[in-house]
């Protein structure tokens, strides 16, 4: 039998000095050619633009979803979720257990280094909350709102929302909550 | 006077720089400009510990799952909602639609959908430890899961969901055989 093997074409290609020697460097610690780096680094900026989207905005949604993942998250289809919502009471348990995974999370983002940055825990909300959700976080006021969630799924959010906040030592002051629309008012701690 | 910028040359697949300079001619960019950017956000990357291509892979099969409407939430509480909930015929039921569903979505977006199962399996459904799938001859495919820390019932409704979604790819199930954290699931084509 015989085998025919794909040589790859390959051609030189100029880049800063600095860049170029940061490359080599992880390419050396990592064990890696800085051939396979780059193509590896421009192939992910085809898939971006491919997809309508910028580098660094997959890089981030990438990373939100990892976070997701090692914070204790799972996937599960949506219409499963909402049946077993919906045969389900939201008892004061589940409402803290909703509560204590949000405070997890919180603490999850605290550990990361990203709880100070408020578009970085904005992404990594709209990431975790399904229903592709607008959120704002201000110094006092954090909005969700996604016409996609039903009742009980917005009140399961809510509580999820004020356990991250408290893990943040922030005191919730005020709740709104209504179908897909959740406006919770919040101080520092001690103010 | 700028400043000369010192330059270096790197090497790279030719079929990726033909598409990296089409994408800088429309983007009103030089070819140099584009490269550097790229670079720096595969830098961004590497100091979180992963690849760019990693990142940009995990991008995209999260997106094939939020298209589907998967949602990401917190694993505790799912298994809260699942043993509060009547575990019943019905509710396997429910799984197996919901993956007859996703087996429908995944005919609909891909044109060979066995191909891409064992990457999306294995990154989506972090849940589990080892997800493996081995399509044999004779129209034969095995779907081997192991997943020892997870819930029992749990894993029943995994195995429910993967049957759904295979039936959709035309396939039946001739075997399910769930024991504490292994589920082995073959499958035969429909004629």
């Amino acid at each position: 039998m015989f085998t025919k093997a794909i040589k790859l074409k390959r051609k030189f290609l100029a880049a800063k000095e600095n860049v170029a020697d940061k490359v080599n460097e992880i390419a050396k610690e990592s064990g890696r050619t800085v051939f396979s780096i780059v193509n590896e680094a421009l192939s992910a900026f085809i898939v971006a633009k491919e997809a309508g989207r910028s580098l660094p905005s997959i890089i981030e949604e990438g990373k939100n979803a990892q976070l997701a993942r090692n914070a204790g998250m799972i996937l599960v289809p949506e219409a499963s979720y909402d049946s077993l919502l919906e045969s389900c009471p939201i008892t004061p348990r589940i409402y803290d257990g909703w509560k204590s995974a949000g405070t997890v999370f919180g603490k999850y983002l605290y550990v990361k280094e990203i709880h100070e940055d408020t578009k970085s825990v904005e992404t990594a909300l709209k990431e975790v909350i399904g229903g592709n959700p607008d959120i704002t976080l201000s110094e006092e006021k954090l909005v969700c709102i996604s016409p996609r969630l039903g009742v009980k799924q917005t009140e399961a959010v809510s509580a999820f929302l004020e356990g991250l906040l408290q893990s943040l030592n922030l005191t919730v002051t005020a709740k709104e909550v209504s179908k897909g629309i959740i406006i919770i008012n919040f101080k520092q701690e001690g103010e | 006077m700028p400043d000369k910028v010192e330059k270096k040359l790197v090497v790279v697949r030719s079929d990726i720089l033909e598409k990296i300079q089409e994408m800088a001619r429309k983007e009103n960019k030089t070819l140099f400009a584009i490269v550097n950017e790229i670079l720096q956000d595969a830098l961004m990357a590497s100091e979180s510990r992963a690849t760019i291509g990693d990142l940009a892979r995990f991008y995209q099969l999260m997106k094939v799952e939020k298209d589907s409407g998967a949602l990401i939430i917190p694993a505790d509480l799912f298994l809260k909602l699942i043993r509060r909930s009547e575990y019943n015929e019905e509710l396997k039921s429910e799984w197996f639609l919901a993956g007859e569903w996703y087996g429908k979505y995944l005919t609909a977006k891909f044109e060979r959908p066995l191909d891409v199962l064992p990457a999306l399996l294995s990154t989506c459904l972090w849940h589990l430890s080892e997800v493996k799938v081995e399509v044999r001859a004779e129209g034969k495919t095995l779907v081997n899961v192991i997943a020892p820390n997870i819930d029992q019932q749990v894993l029943e409704l995994t195995g429910k969901y993967l049957e759904g979604m295979m039936n959709a790819l035309g396939y039946r199930a001739v075997k399910s055989d769930i024991v504490r954290g292994v589920a082995i699931l073959e499958f035969l084509r429909r004629l």
